[in-house]
């Protein structure tokens, strides 16, 4: 880095929670698509049982913070992230190749980082990930609820059913297709088939729920009955939303944190930052007036 | 004049080339069916199946022909298909664009458009040669490495296609990328992969070259892939080139019946592609 882009060193208003009661927790997080970096020294603390909402104009790193935090940017060979992932006190980047990127940036011997690793299965187990565009597989409803199931337990038809039928009821779409479990995912509307995502991601009972933009590609009606959705799930699930409606954040989340250009810029209680944003660049952007 | 005018009529001459180019291409086509129809539906009858070829002036069939077809035909797209698509899932999933999957992708484009010709000499060297006589087995191999490119090619496009979200969200639920690729985007490209495997039949049914070199023909009935194999190209290439009405009458049932399973296999695979979007 020749030139250190002016947003990096203006002053960042940070109102995190207590750590006491962390789902999940990423700490200076870097991230690299390639040689360009995304992410700069991003902390992202979230709470158990609450909504943090992510926004910011669009590639300010919101996408990528959330793909860092179940590691599904390992797909790409090219993308890696340096920093902490925590998840319930586990550490997410703790395979060889990310402990020495971390070692190189802060330097060896840091004896606080308590290390217990979390393998990637059981990582994606306990963090669930809903997309922008909704993704049925090509099988049934019934098969797609069951599809992350089946990964990890042997279960008998009638305790499946059990456990289809609660997730669907979880997303509020079993009314809608209890009658047509076993025709395809693919038949079904937009709103529904992200419901049905959302069904599928919350099957395996994962501790966190992270959603990329999930109302994005749907219409008004199907994204407030996602809304409703969520602030339900609340109760059990911790959930990350990526979006860039603000009113949708103002609505469903108890954190919002700002994002410019790879930097959390501001991370507040939600009525706290739409309501009195502390940092210049958070006010324009709430207020309409950039992004 | 005017520029709407211009515009309108240089629209009705794109639009008649356009036509005219379609009819040229029909009017082909049509007039193949139309003399495979002629000449080869009043041959049809009972004896064409259960019969094998005949001495001239004689009566006779095409069972050995029709037998040996569906033999090679068949091991050689199994073989095809297998390797095809696996090889195709690879270069879509995998190590497409590594230095390597950029030198599998071009040999296999260039496998594509190899004369048939020159992989019936290859498999007469490697497979024909060495066990001092001509087989069945010779001859699907050769048809097995006509079709593979083109499944290959086919997978790899196709696969392609699905979008990226899908393998994420597979791996999202902790699936491993093996498992994402085989229950999922399998199945979603189960269409395309299905169009694959019959383009690669459509090129190898008819393909006469390659077996010259290594199934050589039978003219005795034979379903032991061991032994020279007759097939339906081959017997139509001997019998159309002879002097003989009867022998000539049976080169254009031969040619009706491989039209009619080229047809018949592209319509039936249609109908399971249409039914796997569906479901």
């Amino acid at each position: 880095m020749n030139d250190i882009p002016a947003h990096l060193t203006e002053e960042v208003h940070l109102a995190f929670p207590s750590r006491d009661n962390l789902a999940i927790e990423a700490r200076k997080l870097d991230f690299f698509y390639g040689k360009t970096q995304a992410l700069y020294g991003v902390d992202l603390p979230v709470e158990r049982h609450k909504i943090t909402a992510l926004i910011g104009p669009s590639g300010c790193g919101k996408s990528t913070l959330l793909r860092a935090l179940n590691q599904i940017y390992d797909l790409y060979p090219k993308q890696h992230a340096v920093g902490r992932i925590l998840l319930d006190g586990h550490d997410v980047l703790a395979d060889r190749k990310s402990l020495s990127r971390l070692r190189e940036r802060d330097g060896g011997g840091d004896d606080t980082m308590v290390r217990s690793p979390i393998d990637i299965a059981g990582l994606r187990a306990r963090v669930g990930m809903v997309f922008q565009k909704p993704t049925p597989f090509p099988m049934s409803i019934y098969d797609n609820v069951a599809f992350g199931v089946r990964l990890y337990q042997r279960k008998s038809r009638a305790e499946m059913d059990v456990i289809v039928e609660k997730a669907l009821r979880r997303a509020a779409l079993w009314d809608e297709v209890k009658d047509k479990l076993h025709s395809s995912g693919l038949g079904l509307s937009g709103g529904q088939q992200q419901r049905l995502c959302v069904a599928r991601g919350i099957a395996v009972e994962p501790d966190v729920l992270l959603l990329d933009e999930p109302a994005s590609a749907l219409d008004p009606v199907s994204t407030a009955k996602l809304e409703e959705t969520l602030i339900e799930l609340r109760q059990d699930f911790t959930i990350v939303i990526v979006t860039h409606n603000l009113q949708q954040a103002a609505r469903i989340s108890n954190h919002t944190g700002f994002m410019y250009l790879g930097r959390m810029m501001e991370f507040q209680p939600t009525e706290e930052l739409f309501a009195n944003p502390r940092g210049q660049r958070t006010r324009d952007y709430v207020t309409g007036r950039f992004g | 004049m005017d520029r709407a005018l211009i515009r309108r009529i240089q629209n009705i001459i794109f639009v008649v080339l356009t036509a005219v180019a379609t009819l040229i291409a029909l009017t082909a086509l049509v007039l193949i069916l139309w003399s495979l129809l002629s000449k080869g539906i009043g041959g049809i009858d009972s004896k064409i199946f259960t019969m094998t070829q005949p001495a001239p002036g004689s009566e006779g069939g095409l069972s050995n022909a029709i037998m040996g077809s569906i033999m090679m035909c068949g091991i050689g797209l199994l073989i095809a298909v297998f390797v095809g698509i696996l090889a195709g899932t690879w270069l879509s999933e995998y190590g497409g664009n590594t230095a390597y999957g950029h030198a599998v992708r071009f040999l296999n484009d260039v496998l594509l458009s190899a004369p048939s010709i020159l992989i019936g000499l290859f498999v007469y060297e490697i497979l024909v040669r060495p066990f001092h006589g001509f087989s069945g087995w010779a001859g699907a191999v050769a048809l097995a490495i006509l079709a593979m490119p083109i499944v290959t090619r086919t997978t790899e496009d196709i696969l392609s296609l699905q979008p990226s979200a899908l393998r994420e969200a597979g791996m999202a639920l902790g699936a491993s990328r093996a498992f994402v690729i085989r229950k999922i985007v399998w199945k979603a490209a189960r269409a395309g992969l299905v169009t694959g495997a019959l383009l690669g039949f459509a090129r190898i049914s008819g393909e006469t070259a390659p077996l010259l070199f290594t199934a050589l023909g039978n003219q005795f009935f034979s379903a032991d892939l061991s032994q020279p194999m007759a097939s339906l190209p081959t017997t139509i290439f001997q019998f159309a080139l002879s002097a003989y009405d009867d022998w000539q009458r049976l080169a254009w049932v031969g040619a009706l019946l491989i039209a009619v399973a080229v047809l018949s296999i592209n319509i039936i695979g249609r109908v399971i592609a249409r039914e796997a979007r569906r479901s």
